[in-house]
Parts: structure tokens; sequence; C-alpha cells
């Protein structure tokens, strides 16, 4: 038995298999009991159909002869994706892009004796700009007149979710970080406004779903008696993905939704801030950037000049959703646009905190952007500027940061309702405290405003 | 049967939702909520085929970007 062989945290519920860290591989290995349905996957011709429609992740077989282990039938090595994300981190776009795939995965297994044993909003990533499953061992053979047994989990992963999202607030996707199997439905079914019964699909997938788990819970009753005909069973697919096409999310106005042509700056400024980042990027030439506050994701396109990846952050679900649509529209595969609270970033979650990461914990990346960032922090949310450089010397190698001074009128605006006790608010003060963290390589003044952009290196060695 | 199902399936609906503790055993009711509303998923994917079937309505397996789910 090999000690160098790591189980994924998140991979221990399904007796099928894991995924595990072996030699910097990640690997997924297929337990004995799963070998008939893995081989029905790919005689079937249902794997070969999934990865050319880019809706399964391709992995290749491959032989571990130092790891001897009982029960194992095969390893795969699935193709290693450069981020994991989290449904609570997602657009409502995106996630109800992956509700549709998961469906119509179904409906394509169904035709090839398969089904989806997990509709777990977690088996999806995004991977070369698309929802794709990650979980190869999702699939089981048919038992012909049985109903969905993912079914449930469908429900509160995905049509619970979006449907509070676009009926009653898109901050409910929220919940999803606190129940990580999704929302219970008799919950949502509480949230969501009187007139969403009249909607026929939720209607049965949630108000009578709801009930029905209610009035069945803990009742000794014989399932198995009960049959659904193949027929029905498409046609209940089919239902889902009528009532999830037509969840809509109608954004109202935000704060942050018209910031770009709310911002102070000219054209001119505009454009100098736009070369000044560009020049600065391709002189740290990074494979993965993370872009925090990145509004619509206009200087996460410059990074994604550069990067392999990038990420685009942003707390607003509007400018994150309108970001993503942005990057389906372009077919751009290397640029993610995701929900992230700086102020709050999601923690480790799950089963002894290790099966969703925190976001440090999926970092480092090795550039951080930081524009039009600082001064929301360190007035709006109080932070010092020590505090700041501490936390975002956790995030990446190298960091790209605009200072921002009270004489602009940004800051005036945030200073207008309240006191300003921020005496450590100028220029000096932060290349001070951030000198703490990181070696400032270069300063850029940005024309046509009192602003600066910085080129800082964190320190090999954190004091 | 079917009566007894068809009643239940009346009763869902009407009666206004209480507190669930839906960490006892969700599996049960999602599993039984499928059979009872089969009918309805059955009945609607039979007319949607006589449809089809009259050309009064296009054909299924094209998904909105045209796509086709099909072999």
């Amino acid at each position: 038995m090999t000690t160098s062989k790591k189980i994924d945290g998140a991979s221990f519920r399904d007796p099928s298999g894991h995924v595990f860290y072996y030699r910097g591989g990640l690997y997924r290995q297929i337990n004995q009991e799963y070998a008939p349905h893995y081989k029905t996957l790919l005689a079937s011709g249902l794997y070969e159909k999934l990865v050319k429609r880019g809706w399964l992740i391709p992995h290749e077989e491959v032989e571990l002869p130092a790891l001897k282990e009982a029960g194992v039938f095969k390893y795969i090595q699935p193709v290693r994706l450069p981020f994991i994300s989290y449904p609570y981190e997602w657009s409502f776009t995106q996630l109800k892009e992956a509700a549709l795939t998961t469906l119509r995965i179904q409906r394509l297994a169904l035709r090839h004796g398969l089904t989806l044993k997990d509709a777990s909003a977690y088996n999806l990533q995004l991977y070369r700009g698309k929802m794709t499953l990650i979980d190869t061992l999702s699939f089981e053979k048919v038992r012909p007149g049985e109903p969905w047994v993912a079914y449930r989990q469908f429900c509160q992963h995905f049509l619970a979710p979006l449907a509070l999202m676009s009926r009653t607030d898109v901050r409910l996707q929220q919940l999803q970080s606190r129940y990580l199997d999704g929302v219970p439905l008799d919950l949502a079914a509480r949230l969501l406004p009187f007139r969403a019964r009249f909607n026929p699909g939720l209607l049965m997938h949630l108000f009578v779903h709801a009930k029905s788990q209610r009035y069945f819970g803990g009742k000794q009753v014989q399932v198995r008696k009960y049959q659904m005909r193949e027929l029905a069973l498409q046609g209940m697919i089919d239902s889902l993905y009528h009532t999830v096409s037509k969840l809509r999310w109608r954004y109202e106005q935000t704060e942050w939704g018209d910031y770009y042509t709310d911002t102070n700056y000219s054209a001119d400024s505009r454009e100098n801030k736009v070369t000044v980042v560009r020049s600065l990027l391709e002189r740290v030439k990074p494979k993965t950037v993370w872009d925090l506050g990145a509004n619509d994701g206009t200087y996460s396109q410059l990074a994604a000049e550069q990067a392999s990846l990038t990420l685009s952050f942003d707390i607003d679900p509007v400018a994150v959703d309108k970001a993503y649509q942005t990057v389906k529209a372009a077919g751009q595969v290397n640029l993610l646009p995701l929900l992230l609270d700086v102020t709050n970033p999601t923690a480790s979650l799950g089963w002894s905190n290790e099966e969703r990461l925190s976001l440090q914990d999926r970092g480092p990346a090795d550039l951080v952007m930081a524009l039009a960032l600082i001064h929301h922090l360190a007035i709006s949310h109080n932070v010092p500027f020590i505090n700041l450089a501490r936390f975002l010397a956790t995030l990446g190698e190298s960091l790209i940061i605009e200072f921002v001074p009270k004489a602009d009128s940004q800051v005036k605006r945030l200073l207008v309702s309240r006191q300003d006790i921020f005496n450590d608010y100028d220029e000096d003060s932060f290349v001070a405290a951030f000198s703490r963290y990181f070696e400032p390589v270069k300063r850029c003044p940005i024309e046509g405003s009192q602003r600066a952009i910085y080129l800082m290196k964190r320190h090999a060695a954190k004091p | 049967m079917r009566t007894s199902l068809f009643l239940l399936l009346v009763w869902l609906v009407l009666d206004r939702p209480g507190i669930a503790h839906a960490y006892i055993d969700p599996g049960t009711g999602s599993y039984l909520v499928q059979v009872v509303l089969s009918f309805v998923f059955g009945g609607a994917i039979a007319l949607k085929q006589i449809l089809q079937r009259l050309r009064l309505v296009k054909r299924s397996s094209q998904t909105k970007d045209g796509e086709d789910d099909d072999e």
C-alpha cells in the first residue's frame, strides 16, 4: 500500500470509485462493482457522444502498477481542470446552463440504456467555456420501471435555486453555500411568491414534490411496487427542461450595473489605463490571473490576452452574469467570471471542511489584479492597508493594484455620508504597508487623474 | 389504485405548506411523486408525439441552439 496516494476531500461517498492524487497527477479509481456500468457507458457509444458534444470530461485509461489495491477494476485519468468553482460562485446563467446540460445528458443517456444516478451541481465544472460533467461514474444502467433516482437532487441543486433567483431574489443563491446538497424544497416553497404555483413546472417539481417529501417522510412504503413507464420518465425530463428554460432573471439595476458609464474617467484616462495595464501584463506574462472586483471583465479581457486562465471575480451578480454572457458570445475558453465577496471569500466547507475549498486553497495565482478596488475595501469596509496587503499576498505572486486618492471624486462619494476617520489613507502609507508583503516594482500614474497603478511582487518569505 | 394516487395528487396540490424536516427520508417522497405525476408526464409526451405525427409541432429532438440530441 503506497503512502503517496491522496484521496480528494470531496470524493468519498460513492462506492463505485473515487478521485485521488498520485505523484502529481489526478486519477479516478473505478471499483469492481461499477465495472458493468462503465463497460456499458463505453460500449453503448454514450461516452463518445457525450465527449464529442463537450458534455463530459474525456479521460484515458491508465495502468498504475505501483498501487496494489484490492477491488479495483480500472484506473482512469481524466483531463485535469485548471480551477474548480462551486455553484455558490456561479452566476444565474452559469447555473442554468449547468442545469440544462445535466438534463441533456440524462436525455441522451436514457436513449442508451443508462441514467444519471447523481444530479449534483458539483458534478459540473466550466471547462473550455462550457459546463461539463466531470463525474464519469455518475452513470448506471437503467433499471426498467424505476423513476429517476437523481430527481430529488436535481430539484434541490438546480430547480429550487434557479426559481428562487428568478422569482424571489438573486441573493438567495447563497443558500447553496449553507445547504451543500441543494436548497431544501420545503424552504424553497416557503420563500417563493404565491404566484409561482401557477407555473405548472414549478408546481409539480417544487411545490407538490416538497409536499410529497413531507407526507411520505419516514413512512414505511414499499416503493418498489410502484413503477414508472419509460415514456413518463422521458416526459418528466422534458418537463424539467422546459421549466428550467423558461426561468429568466430580469436584472434590476444594481449599484454596479452602470459602473463603467458612471466612473469619473475621461476617455483618454480610460485609454491610458488600458495601455498601462496591458504593458504591465506583458511584463509579468502570468499564466494565471485573478482579477478582483472585475465588474464586467473589461480588464480581465486584457489579462486573457496573456494568461492561459483568467478568473474574473466580482461581488455583483449582474456584473458576473453580463461578463459570462460576453464570454459565451465570444466563445472564449480561458476567461471565467465568478462571484466573490472579497471581504468574505467562501471558507472551506463540507465534510471535515475539506470537500469544498476556500478561495485561498485554490490558489495562488501568478498575478492578482486589484483595479479600482482598494478604496472600497479601505473606506467602505474599514480595512487597513496592512490587512489588505497581507490578504492579497496569500492570493498571488504578483500584484497589479490601483491606488485611488481621497481627492478622487469616487472616494469623495464614499465619504459623503460618513465621517472621514481615515487619517492614514494616503499613497505613502499605502506603499509603506504594502512593502511589508510586496516589493513595489513599478509605479504608473494614470493621465488625467490622480490615480496610480503599481506593479508589485510578493516577498519570497512572508514577514 | 390510480384513483387513490390521483386523489393524493389533488391533496398535495391544495394543502398549504407546513414545516417539513426534509432530512428525515426525503427519498421516499421524491420517488413516489414521480410515480404519482407520471400520468401527467406520460400524457404530455404522448400528446406531443401525436402532434408531431400530425406535423403540428416541431420535432422534439432539436434543442434550442439547433444541436441535435439524437444519434
